[in-house]
């Protein structure tokens, strides 16, 4: 599967070798950090803004970046670490907030409808996946990063990765065979 | 360790689930939605390199050192030389409001003086050692309030005031500043020596919530839309589900859709349940009961879907 083409041109390695800058860097990564952050909850409203904070705080952290090849091992942990303060955030300013908007400002993106229903059943399967496995299998299925990358990427010991990418898969194949059961997968 | 083969490579997923896990994978924002970021992005000023960010960092951990032993150095000669007179080595902050000669000449360091309880045998002391003090006190207070206040003006501050180049402000002091979007903070950290020498004394007036504003306001209309989280979505299909089932179980997928792992999936499952019992699908209520009892076996709402 050929994904993420845009960002393979642009190439980690040659970013690596580059000079670090943060709007070169966003040319390269944004489209993964975009699906990162979907990935891990945030709203469609809120994508947006919290894309622009992520890349602020790669600006600011640039200095700090050391490892050489691992740049988007490196975003998902500030995605990470971004999307976790902007659920506070949410918790915090729901309180405050008095009038909803309306919802149809908030329409999913359009899509072809012959692929709505796999989409569907794809990301009910992603759903159904526990979230650190989830993480894996997501970055390794779908970003295909290198394990290594997606040990340094969630912060755990390559063994463990290894572990729930297997997990992850077992449940998969378990929805896949629950799903033709059922006759909603050929 | 040699990695596995990608699931999306082999048979092992019908075809069109892997079309999907692709079409998941070339998701992207809008080319309005990057190309505003993008430009945001170079409006910020240059990063430190990481010799200078180093370089600067060692300098300033240097500083407060320095300070800290010149402090304690100081202390520890004025001890000594006053030995009958515990008051005389405490600094000026800590000097209770009965003792001070003039207590309403500086506004804000008596407020914070008061703060500080004066112990009962020390209010009965005679004031005696003070009776010098009156002298001392005012030179003291001037050579020490440049600091002090200009460090518990930026503690009482409601904007932070962050150093130039940006250290000095917190996460969490900066989503205090502007809490509407990062393009705004990293806008207003441009602008930081300016507000800085813009900032009243604290003798002038408190800076208006006018004052206190970004310079550049956002449309209240997009303020909201990017307030809008999952949690208000769900809160409003309830509310639509009081007058209108089918409505409220159409918003309710879709935010599935949209917002497949968020933090209240099991919220909108249940509620998409209660929703399908409402519309008499009970085959679909009851196999969605049953997943949702499968996938969260622990979950809180499990006695209110046992049948």
């Amino acid at each position: 599967m050929q994904t993420m083409s845009d960002t393979r041109s642009l190439g980690q390695d040659q970013m690596a070798d580059s000079a670090l800058d943060v709007t070169a860097i966003f040319k390269a990564h944004h489209a993964f950090v975009w699906r990162i952050l979907r990935h891990l909850g945030v709203s469609a409203a809120d994508q947006d803004d919290v894309l622009q904070e992520v890349f602020v705080v790669v600006h600011r952290r640039l200095a700090d970046y050391r490892e050489q090849d691992k740049m988007r091992a490196w975003l998902y942990a500030i995605c990470n670490r971004v999307v976790s303060g902007h659920r506070r955030g949410i918790a915090r300013r729901h309180e405050d907030l008095k009038e909803v908007p309306d919802v149809g400002q908030e329409a999913p993106q359009p899509r072809a409808v012959a692929d709505q229903q796999a989409l569907t059943l794809a990301t009910s399967m992603l759903a159904t996946l526990p979230e650190k496995q989830r993480a894996v299998f997501l970055l390794y299925e779908i970003e295909q990063l290198s394990m290594p990358e997606i040990a340094l990427a969630v912060e755990c010991p390559l063994p463990t990765a290894y572990a729930r990418l297997r997990k992850a898969r077992e449940r998969v194949l378990a929805e896949v065979a629950r799903a033709r059961l059922k006759g909603e997968l050929p | 360790m040699k990695e596995p083969t990608r699931m999306c490579e082999t048979d092992e997923l019908p075809r069109a689930l892997r079309e999907a896990f692709g079409t998941l994978g070339r998701e992207a924002p809008s080319a309005e939605t990057a190309l505003r970021v993008q430009r945001t992005l170079q409006a910020l000023p240059k990063a430190v390199p990481a010799a200078t960010a180093g370089a600067t960092l060692g300098l300033g951990k240097l500083l407060v050192l320095a300070t800290l032993i010149a402090g304690a150095l100081t202390s520890a000669v004025v001890l000594k030389s006053r030995p009958l007179s515990p008051r005389a080595a405490e600094p000026a902050s800590v000097i209770s409001p009965a003792a001070a000669p003039a207590p309403r000449a500086t506004a804000p360091e008596t407020q914070t003086t008061e703060l500080v309880p004066a112990r009962s045998e020390r209010a009965r002391e005679p004031v005696k050692p003070r009776a010098t003090q009156p002298a001392e006190d005012p030179a003291r207070q001037a050579a020490a309030s440049p600091q002090v206040t200009g460090s518990r003006q930026a503690a009482a501050s409601p904007i932070p005031v962050p150093s130039p180049s940006g250290r000095g402000l917190g996460r969490g002091a900066q989503r205090a500043q502007h809490p509407r979007s990062a393009a705004q903070r990293a806008l207003a950290e441009d602008h930081t020596p300016d507000s800085r020498q813009a900032e009243p004394t604290p003798e002038q007036t408190p800076p208006s919530p006018a004052a206190q504003t970004p310079v550049t306001p956002q449309p209240a209309a997009a303020r909201d839309v990017a307030q809008v989280s999952e949690a208000q979505r769900l809160a409003q299909c309830k509310q639509i589900a009081q007058r209108d089932p089918a409505e409220a179980l159409r918003q309710v997928e879709a935010l599935a859709q949209e917002v497949p792992y968020g933090a209240l999936v099991q919220e909108r499952e249940l509620l998409a349940i209660r929703l399908h019992e409402r519309l008499g699908h009970s085959a679909t209520a009851q196999e969605l009961a049953r997943r949702f009892l499968e996938r969260y076996p622990n979950s809180v709402y499990r006695r209110a879907l046992m049948p």
